[in-house]
Formats: structure tokens, C-alpha cells, sequence
């Protein structure tokens, strides 16, 4: 079971075995989590705290957990990061 | 000759530890059973692999592999052994507590309150230019300065940076017109800057080395292109046979751009349009279909839901799918969303970042992404742009070509393509915009027009073997700009 970077917040679960999802998996996620959003063999979930994520987790072994992470538009313009100085 | 360094690397199966007897007997999985220890990588791939190149350990035949290769040598090794996973060997020491030095950044005392108007106007017709995005640096190393935007009269108001000479400034219009940049600007009040119009039978890097196709060359009929972005269009140039948007919580239904960068990726694949009144992608003919991932209200795009996009592409029958973006951590469920794709026959060309010579990014470093890199040419844009200081060593055989500055390098680059000064379709009109972005696109489309022209591979059945005679394909389709493998990968490909 890996977990990574765990917080408060939304949290992909990825089934690494082969579709369709477990059942009971599924009853248990369900049962510690708010199901948000579901794909072909992953699930985004909103999480309570770090401890439910991490015995969801432990009672997991063939998911994996992560936070969901955000990619911004690519851009090549650079940035101002400070006002200038006097 | 100094000889290169080689290094050790493990090749592994895409998913697991070792292929599993139920898997195809793909020309892969063949070729990899028969990498035993001492073999020479040469003696069993095509490509032109080094004597030094050579299996030093395996698990099983069916098994992991701990190859000794040339770094240079790995583009070509993934060219050849197309769905193979390859990881470079790493040891672990101890853990020892190490002390971290952190310098605070100090506030700053004080700051400069002297305001300044500036006037943009085309420099054509003297009309004002609104909604230009201007960065005025008073200290470029240190990102000191100050952005603001044009306004319906083409006046840009700045409050801390008058009365000094700035170090460097950046205008970037919306659309129909070119970027200005200048470096030790002297700013005055009331001060005009001229941009340059766009015009769209300006032969920018893309129409250098990739005219317009002529009647009768292939411009990617059958085959069918997937843009995961911001969405795509609507556009006069651009015909969208179907998508999504896979955002969490937003109409499915609706994959408009909610930028300006999915519409220009999508035009520098599919736009339909003629110079000088349109522009024209890589490949017209294409089926063109958009995923939009990027959220409504400016959060960004989740990982969810570009793995539910690359699901919906490949439930789609999409062959290639262009992601123009990343930079976040690797995760393993977007990763398997691309093996997936690789499985079913659909391959992945992914823009490798713009950090300037950093590593390349997630999930263009993920193995089974074609990760692209990008370069341009001295000439193809105008020399007071915004495009001026992305010229950077290494320059190419051909020494007008170059790296482009913000692209990232490594192991992982498979191509190169032209992404410096690209003009293409935006929501209203026309831009030139650069980036790895903008990189990716023009070789996807490249791709799809050469794989146009080979029906028997478009008919196999949607499978890993479908991939990787794809990659097989393009890999025969591909030249070296004289860059160096960590910067071009195979290099760039050609029609």
C-alpha cells in the first residue's frame, strides 16, 4: 500500500488490480469517505483526516491513495515575484 | 575521443515486475526475452546501439533486465523496445539527519510609489491595443517589478515603476499581434510602444520546416487526435468532431477553451484555415477531438481529471493524444491511465516543461509518454519579441536552430519539435505563442500526418501492438538537429 503526501482534502484511490471494482472495497471506501468523482479504476474522494485516509489505506492492499495534486496553464512568460524597491 | 559515460538502467514490462504468460506475444516481449545476461543490446535490437551496450543481470527471461547503456543511447532503446519501462539503477544509503540552511526572505523596507502611463497602438494603423498583458521588471534576477493590462484606449497604468530605467519589459497581446521585449527601457509617462500586427502568411518556424502540405501529400485523413487542455475553440479554423469536459462538478458537455491555450494546441494540429486570412495545422485533415481538464473557475487541472480524459480519448478510438501540460508530482493512477492508452492502442505525446533546462516533467517523464522537447529558429520570429532571449545554446547542425531556453532537458526526450514564435488560432483571431506546448502539438500532428499514410498499421486491432508499431513507425521518421540526445531525444521527426 503506498501513501503519499498525506492532508486534509481530496485523494485519488487507484485500483491496481483488474476492473471491475471490488465490492466490499467499495463499501468500505463509501463508508470512511465521500465519493465524488469515479473513472475506469479510479476513485476522487474527500477525506475526513489524515488517519481515516491512512486506515483506508491499510485496509486496502490493492489501492494506492494519493492527494490529488492541480496543474496550472504552461506558460513561458516570467513572473513578477516582489514590488520593487525604493 | 573522450569516450561517453555509461550508465546502468533496469528494463521492466509496463506494469508488474515481469510480463505474465497471458501477455501478447508482441515483436517487444519477444525481443526482451531474448535479452540474456552478456547479451549485446545490438546483437538483438535494430537501431544503432553501441558494443558497449549490454545486459549485465536479469531476474527471469520474462523478467527485469539490468542493462548497461550510454545515456545518449536511451531515446534509441525506448525506440526500440516501445512499452518497456525503463528506470535508471539506484542505490540507497542510510538515512542521516541533515541540517537544512534556510535563508528568510526580509520584507522590503520601503518601496517606489511613482506611477507611469504607457500607450500601446499598432503599429500599422496607430489603434489602440487593449487587453495586453504587460510585465515591467525593475530587477529581472530577483522577479522585482510589476504587471498590469491595457484597457480599452490602450493605456497601461503602472504605480511603483516610474521614473527609472527598467531592467526588462514583456508585452503580450491577447491576439493579432506580435510580443514586444526590451531590455534597459528608459520609462517616461505617456510614453507609446508600437506592436507589430500579425500577419498569417508570416513564416514562422512551423511553416519553415513543415509547409502547408500541397495536393496530394497526406494531411492525416483517418486517423483521429485527442487535445487534452483547456478545451478547444470555438473557432472559424477549427472543426471539433467531439469531447468532454471531464472537470469534477462541471457540465460534461461543455469543453469550450476556457483559456487560449487549448485552442491554439488544437490549431497547431487541426486548424483548417488558408494564409493569409487562417491559419493551418501539421495535419487538417485530422479528426479532432477535445478533452477539456482545466476548470471553469481558474483552480487548475486536478490529475482526475486528465486520467478520465485520457480514458474517454481512448474509449473515443483517439490514436494519438497531445497533453500540453504537467509539472506536478508523478503519480501512479495517471500513469496507468497512459499505460492504459498504450494498451489500447493510442499513443501520448507529452510536452516535457518550461523550467529551463530542469528535468523533464511529469508525466512526460513517465516511460510510455513521447516526451517533446522544443527548439526554434533564428528568423522566424521578429528580433524585438518576447522570443528573443529564449535563443540559447546548444544551437543545432544548422546554427539558426536552437533549444529553446525554457525547455526542460534529459533522458527522457524522445523529439523535438519547433515551439518558439508558433502562430495559431485564439479565441477571436490569431497569436504567436511559444512554449513546449505549442512543441508537442506540431509533433503530434507531424505524426498523425505521416500515419495517415499507413493504413495497415491505423487497421490493427487496438492493442499494445498497435502502439508500438506506431512508435516503431515514427521512429523511422526521425532526424537529429545536432542537438545532443538530452535535449532532442531521436530528434525531430519528418515528412
Amino acid at each position: 500500500m503506498t501513501i503519499k503526501v498525506m492532508a486534509h482534502g481530496r485523494y485519488i484511490l487507484n485500483f491496481k488490480g483488474v476492473p471491475p471494482l471490488p465490492a466490499d472495497d467499495m463499501k468500505l471506501i463509501r463508508s470512511k469517505t465521500h465519493l465524488v468523482d469515479a473513472s475506469r479504476k479510479s476513485l476522487l474522494v474527500e477525506g475526513s483526516d489524515e488517519t481515516v485516509m491512512n486506515e483506508l489505506a491499510r485496509k486496502l492492499p490493492q489501492w494506492t491513495v494519493s492527494k490529488e495534486s492541480c496543474y496550472t496553464v504552461p506558460t513561458t512568460r516570467p513572473r513578477v515575484q516582489k514590488t520593487p524597491k525604493s | 575521443m573522450a569516450q561517453a559515460p555509461t550508465q546502468n538502467y533496469i528494463l521492466l514490462p509496463k506494469t508488474d515486475m515481469r510480463f505474465s504468460a497471458e501477455s501478447l506475444a508482441t515483436t517487444t516481449r519477444q525481443a526482451f526475452s531474448r535479452l540474456t545476461v552478456d547479451t549485446h543490446l545490438d546483437d538483438v535490437l535494430d537501431g544503432d546501439l553501441s558494443s558497449k551496450a549490454v545486459v549485465l543481470d536479469t531476474t527471469r527471461h520474462s523478467g527485469a533486465k539490468l542493462v548497461r547503456v550510454t545515456a545518449a543511447e536511451l531515446p534509441n532503446l525506448r525506440a526500440q523496445l516501445p512499452g518497456v519501462r525503463i528506470v535508471p539503477e539506484v542505490f540507497y544509503y542510510p538515512q542521516r539527519w541533515m541540517q537544512e540552511v534556510r535563508n528568510n526572505v526580509k520584507p522590503l523596507q520601503g518601496q517606489a510609489r511613482v506611477s507611469v502611463r504607457l500607450l500601446l497602438k499598432d503599429a500599422k494603423t496607430g489603434s489602440p491595443v487593449a487587453d495586453a498583458t504587460v510585465v515591467a521588471f525593475t530587477n529581472f534576477e530577483q522577479r522585482e517589478g510589476e504587471q498590469a493590462t491595457s484597457n480599452a484606449q490602450g493605456v497601461v497604468q503602472f504605480r511603483n515603476i516610474g521614473n527609472r530605467t527598467l531592467d526588462q519589459i514583456y508585452i503580450y497581446p491577447k491576439a493579432g499581434h506580435w510580443s514586444f521585449w526590451k531590455q534597459n527601457f528608459a520609462v517616461k509617462t505617456n510614453d507609446t510602444i508600437t506592436l507589430q500586427p500579425v500577419k498569417l502568411d508570416f513564416k514562422d518556424a512551423k511553416t519553415f520546416f513543415y509547409p502547408p502540405a500541397t495536393e496530394g501529400q497526406p494531411t492525416g485523413k483517418g486517423v483521429r487526435v485527442g487535445v487534452i487542455d483547456t478545451g478547444v475553440g470555438p473557432h472559424p479554423d477549427l472543426t471539433v468532431a467531439g469531447g468532454v469536459s471531464t472537470v469534477t462538478g462541471e457540465d460534461s458537455s461543455n469543453f469550450a477553451d476556457v483559456d487560449e491555450h487549448g485552442t491554439h494546441v488544437a490549431g497547431i494540429i487541426a486548424a483548417h484555415g488558408t494564409s493569409p486570412t487562417g491559419v493551418r495545422g501539421a495535419a487538417p485533415e485530422v479528426e479532432l477531438y477535445a478533452y477539456r481538464v482545466f476548470s471553469r473557475n481558474n483552480a487548475g487541472a486536478s490529475n482526475f481529471a486528465i486520467i478520465k480524459a485520457i480514458e474517454q480519448a481512448v474509449a473515443d478510438g483517439c490514436d494519438i493524444v497531445n497533453m500540453s501540460l504537467g509539472g506536478g508530482p508523478s503519480d501512479d493512477a495517471t500513469e496507468d491511465a497512459i499505460s492504459f492508452a498504450h494498451e489500447n492502442g493510442t499513443i501520448c505525446f507529452v510536452a516535457i516543461g518550461n523550467d529551463g533546462r530542469q528535468p523533464v516533467s511529469f508525466p512526460a517523464s513517465y516511460s510510455l509518454s513521447l516526451a517533446v522537447g522544443a527548439m526554434g529558429r533564428k528568423g522566424t520570429f521578429p528580433a524585438n519579441t518576447t522570443d528573443a532571449p529564449n535563443v540559447l545554446a546548444p544551437f543545432g547542425t544548422d546554427k539558426k536552430n536552437f533549444v529553446a531556453a525554457f525547455s526542460n532537458i534529459g533522458p527522457e526526450v524522445d523529439f523535438i519539435a519547433p515551439g518558439v514564435g508558433i502562430i495559431s488560432s485564439v479565441p477571436g483571431g490569431y497569436a504567436p505563442m511559444s512554449g513546449t506546448s505549442m512543441a508537442c502539438p506540431l509533433a503530434a500532428g507531424v505524426a498523425a500526418r505521416l500515419l495517415s499514410t499507413e493504413s495497415s498499421v491505423l487497421a490493427m486491432p487496438r492493442t499494445a501492438a498497435r502502439s508500438e508499431a506506431m512508435i516503431r513507425f515514427l521512429a523511422g521518421h526521425v532526424k537529429s538537429m545536432g542537438f545532443g540526445p538530452t535535449f532532442e531525444g531521436n530528434g525531430m521527426l519528418f515528412v
